[in-house]
């Protein structure tokens, strides 16, 4: 149950989302735009987010689009976990998506419900960053598009009145070869310890993290250590000073053992990736 | 000859299936009452400090608030076994999430609104947060009161100017004798924190005192009768004036044993001037202010003869009581009294302590006592068979406990009140396929290893535990079966109407059980814990069904002009034993016996039948001589996982159970049963735990982050039962409730420290754990 009052509201396109929004922020409020509301709803319970009014985005069309066009898969922000996952034709992504939350909580969460939560994991943006997305935001002054790695993380890089609005990439890299590893504490319905997504594109490597630091992160000096590297073992070393942030050490896990983890998932999908070039 | 049964031994399936499975069962907080008001807590953000504020004044200004209620509105302390809880805080609070306010109001939401704006200031205390810690000479007193609080249940032995709520000793032979005659000993520690019983339906009651004084409660509860017997000494209403009502329990794990929000919910009723009120736990609450799961810390000492043979063991138990001793009391006499497993031992010394902490407090949980004594005991076997280079199975064989045997606290065993430990330590061997070798290797480079546990299990009763049945007649011959055992999904009132078609011979669909009780109806009960409820219930419903028959063959043999010795009871008929076409029809006599001329007589058939445990004894309390529960219980359980060395995780592929049950009265029911147990226990040993910050606030209240066994993680089970008949059972049976869950962490914590070459002590077996353990940094 949620104590405190707050403003709901439905707007049936972007421009009046963000007249909304604007309209609060310009009152010294605290909107916040929804779709599944699975964290607001149950942060809210325990008044650790407070919103004065909820911006609901499920009613505006633009948000749910799912497809392969022009060459590139265009995904709206408030496309379910669960539609992606099956819609999106995309392996390494259906597989990610799918061990996150659980199935219940997979078909009300968004794509962009998960990449601006404020937990640390977000993992569905790993396949994302691995494939170079670029994010369409729509802002005031109407859709930007950007690359993902200068806007994600969402609340280091978007600006006040800037809305991820959807995400596309290049349809050609979706049947690249993929790698997916996700370490828990226990279940496998957990947090993740660590995960890492990496894929084979071109006779590279890609290599993307999540659960490691505070946010989700590509980790191309470790993609170019691991192509140059003649014993995989010389690029372990190295990955500590690659983070932009301290290892995560929390109840889930401590930070020893997530980076023991995560060198060893590293060690894995190296010497897959050697053994396939 | 086998006696052959009707209905005892067959799987009958459960009362209450079409409602369960269909969703119709409405259990206590399913019910919405116009004009019900709603009551909130405000619970202490401190684990440990004085209260020198309360700051109400904000909170009144939410609209719809009927009532705030503090502890200085009641400062009178509760509790089952020690009267050491204010139910609501007062002066100090001694654990993070403890009741400090109570906020009445219309709506859910206003009380909420409200309690979240009420004030506390707080002077911070040094927060004790492990047992050992609380039993340092120069530690804080967490209850500085403890010599003036009231003894509840005779045996709880505090000690006041220390944090000590209960010390259970037991000295049994001469234990130096003992080392003496030892070649070999092992010593061990071994821990684990509090954890949560994790029960689907988060505890809920209501109270209203009517204008004529009635206090009606309606409360999701083990104990409806213990509900009334608390609310009438602790506030003085006389105990005919209270009735408790307990729908259907939405799991319970001995969490619903005690009483906590029927206090809070009748004395916000009180406040409001006897209005009907709800207090509804939030899933955090139910885990957090709400009690607990126990912890532990453990040093266990045991000496062996170099064949194996035991020859004496010295156990030392600090449990992790939390701030209040509640049930934590009784669970660490418990332990005491059964500290040896099912082994014979000469020799035996335990201090077993319950200690006050700045944790949430304990109460009951499945076992009660016994997951956590068999935990230890059992890694212990292992530690000493490791040691003598013996085979864990066959250390355990040479030393198992059989009649002609003593308890540690010297009862004698005989053929009846024990079990055949042997026979169940033989078949869990076989179930596991022990002699196929107890640590393999996979091609992919896995560790497929078993581990084994042997434990035994006494219940915990009251001298005085008892269980009374009713049961009346409709006009079709089919029987009303009353009786105040809960049903919490156990399966008890299947059971007990199966043990009433046995003694009536009756078709189970002629049965009609109420599964709700109320105490105003039922005969009175003790509660449903303890594996208690097969044996003391049904013994009631076979004595009800005695007297029942005795005046149906009374009212028969007017019936059909002859003697009542004549006569027999079955299939809905009272006939002539030697002709049984001469007969009468049960619904026919059931509400008197007419003439064709209309004079009738007989009147009512009126079953009414009653037990009680007997011969028990309170404990000495400087050598724990006494006898401490009616019968023994054993079982052996193992566990076989595939354990990635890498990095350190596994997966449980099997979990065995063998049981000497006395009689299985309903197989299908006790399989089911063993196979909840042993999730319960496998879940609690491999990942279930509270995560405290170093303020000792629970970090992880909640479902997303305080883990539970998954469906697709559970093992294979296998489930078999011996029986060795309890004389004075039902039909012969034995209590065997929570036996599923005891050997549990012991099997899995001997699997996987023989999988990962290192001698795990601590529980949730979590990965990390391992690692860390294999690392050398526990």
């Amino acid at each position: 149950m949620i104590s405190f009052d707050l403003q709901y509201f439905q707007p049936n396109t972007i421009e009046d989302a963000i007249n909304i929004y604007e309209q609060f922020i310009s009152e010294n409020k605290k909107p916040i735009y929804a779709s599944g509301g699975t964290e607001i709803i149950s942060r809210a319970r325990r008044n650790e987010v407070q919103p004065d009014a909820i911006i609901d985005l499920k009613n505006i069309p633009g948000f749910h689009k799912c497809e392969h066009k022009a060459g590139k898969l265009q995904i709206g922000s408030a496309v379910t976990l669960n539609h992606a996952a099956t819609h999106s034709n995309f392996p390494l992504l259906k597989t990610v998506i799918q061990s996150i939350a659980t199935q219940t909580a997979r078909n009300k969460i968004t794509i962009g419900g998960n990449l601006a939560s404020s937990l640390p994991y977000r993992e569905a943006v790993l396949p994302l960053l691995l494939t170079d997305s670029t994010i369409v935001l729509a802002t005031p002054k109407g859709a930007i598009t950007k690359n993902i790695h200068d806007v994600f993380p969402f609340n280091e890089h978007l600006k006040e009145l800037e809305l991820m609005m959807e995400v596309h990439l290049d349809s050609k890299l979706i049947k690249h070869p993929h790698f997916w590893i996700k370490k828990t504490k226990q279940s496998q319905i957990n947090y993740p310890i660590v995960s890492v997504a990496a894929m084979h594109i071109d006779n590279e490597i890609r290599i993307a993290t999540s659960g490691l630091t505070a946010n989700p992160l590509r980790m191309k000096q470790l993609e170019k250590d691991i192509l140059q590297a003649v014993e995989i073992e010389d690029c372990l070393d190295q990955i500590e000073s690659y983070l932009p942030s301290p290892i995560i050490d929390d109840m889930i896990a401590q930070s020893d053992y997530r980076l023991f983890l995560f060198k060893q998932i590293i060690k894995d999908i190296a010497i897959n990736w050697k053994g396939a070039s | 000859m086998k006696q052959p049964f009707t209905y005892i031994g067959k799987d009958i399936k459960r009362i209450d299936l079409a409602e369960k499975a269909q969703g119709k069962v409405r259990y206590t907080d399913d019910t919405n009452i116009a004009g019900m008001l709603h009551a909130k807590l405000h619970t202490s953000t401190e684990a440990h400090a004085n209260i020198t504020e309360i700051d109400i004044s904000k909170a009144w200004e939410i609209a719809g608030v009927h009532a705030i209620i503090t502890g200085e509105d009641f400062p009178f302390p509760v509790g089952p076994m020690l009267a050491d809880r204010p139910p609501l805080a007062i002066e100090k609070t001694r654990y993070y999430g403890e009741p400090i306010a109570i906020v009445v109001a219309d709506t859910e939401q206003q009380a909420k609104r409200a309690a979240e704006q009420i004030q506390v200031t707080y002077e911070p205390l040094p927060i004790i947060q492990s047992p050992r810690e609380a039993m340092k000479k120069d530690a804080i007193t967490i209850h500085e009161n403890l010599g003036s609080y009231k003894v509840q249940v005779e045996g709880v032995h505090a000690v006041p100017g220390t944090n000590i709520a209960n010390h259970t000793k037991i000295r049994k032979g001469d234990i130096e004798q003992g080392w003496q005659q030892s070649e070999v000993m092992v010593e061990s520690s071994f821990s684990f924190s509090p954890a949560d019983h994790a029960a689907l339906e988060p505890r809920v009651a209501r109270v209203e005192i009517l204008p004529n004084g009635k206090v009606m409660v309606t409360t999701s509860t083990q104990g409806p009768f213990y509900v009334k017997k608390l609310l009438s000494e602790f506030f003085q209403i006389d105990a005919g004036n209270i009735m408790v009502h307990t729908p259907f329990v939405g799991g319970a794990f001995g969490g619903k044993g005690t009483v906590q929000l029927e206090f809070l919910a009748y004395l916000a009723s009180r406040a409001t001037g006897g209005k009907l009120v709800r207090i509804a736990n939030s899933r955090e609450e139910d885990m957090v202010t709400s009690p607990v799961h126990i912890g532990l810390e453990a040093t266990v000492k045991l000496g062996a003869r170099s064949d194996g043979t035991l020859t004496a063991a010295h156990y030392e138990f600090l449990f992790d009581g939390g701030a209040y001793s509640d049930m934590g009391a009784g669970m660490s006499k418990a332990a005491a009294v059964d500290c040896t497993g099912p082994y014979k031992l000469e020799h035996v010394s335990c201090d077993s302590y319950c200690m006050y902490t700045n944790h949430p407090y304990a109460t009951s949980f499945r076992g009660f006592g016994h997951p956590e004594l068999t935990f230890v005991m059992e890694r212990m076997m292992d530690l000493l068979a490791k040691k003598l280079n013996l085979d864990p199975i066959q250390l355990r064989l040479n030393n198992l406990i059989k009649p002609g045997d003593t308890t540690p606290t010297q009862v004698h065993l005989n053929a009846s009140n024990i079990g055949d430990v042997r026979a169940c330590l033989q078949q869990v061997k076989k179930s596991i396929q022990w002699d196929e070798g107890q640590r393999t290797k996979t091609t992919d480079g896995k560790i497929r290893t078993k581990g084994v546990a042997a434990f035994w299990k006494t219940s915990s009763t009251p001298s005085n535990a008892t269980a009374g049945v009713l049961l009346t007649f409709n006009t079709d011959g089919s029987v009303n079966l009353n009786c105040a055992a809960v049903e919490i999904g156990q399966g008890t009132k299947t059971v007990l109407a199966q043990i009433l078609a046995e003694k009536l011979q009756l078709d189970m669909n002629k049965i009609h059980v109420t599964i709700e009780v109320n105490t105003m109806y039922d005969p009175h009960q003790w509660k449903t814990v303890a594996s208690s409820t097969t044996y003391l219930a049904g013994r009631a419903v076979i004595a009800a069904a005695d007297d029942a028959i005795r005046q149906l063959l009374q009212i028969g043999s007017v019936a059909l002009k002859c003697l009542p010795d004549d006569l027999a009871v079955g299939n809905g008929r009272i006939y002539l034993r030697d002709s049984p076409e001469y007969f009468i029809p049960i619904k026919d006599v059931a509400t008197g016996y007419k003439y064709p001329n209309g004079n009738t007589v007989g009147g009512l058939i009126i079953g009414k039948g009653s037990h009680v445990v007997r011969h028990l004894t309170p404990i000495d309390p400087e050598t724990g001589f006494g006898k401490p529960g009616p019968q023994w219980t054993v079982g052996a359980q193992a566990v076989e996982v595939e354990y990635d060395p890498t990095d350190c995780t596994y997966r449980i592929l099997q979990a065995a159970t063998a049981l000497d049950a006395g009689k299985v009265i309903n197989p299908i029911a006790a399989r089911s049963q063993m196979r909840g147990g042993m999730y319960l226990g496998l879940s609690w040993a491999s990942r279930e735990t509270f995560v405290f910050d170093d303020q000792g606030k629970v970090l992880n209240p909640q479902f997303r982050t305080y883990d539970t066994l998954r469906l697709s993680e559970i093992p294979t089970y296998k489930v078999d039962f011996i029986e060795t008949p309890l004389i004075d059972g039902p039909y012969g049976a034995r209590g065997i409730g929570e036996y599923g869950v005891i050997g549990m962490a012991g099997a899995l914590a001997n699997s996987l420290s023989h999988a990962a070459d290192a001698e795990l002590t601590e529980l949730p077996l979590i990965p990390e754990l391992i690692w860390k353990t294999i690392k050398g940094e526990v």
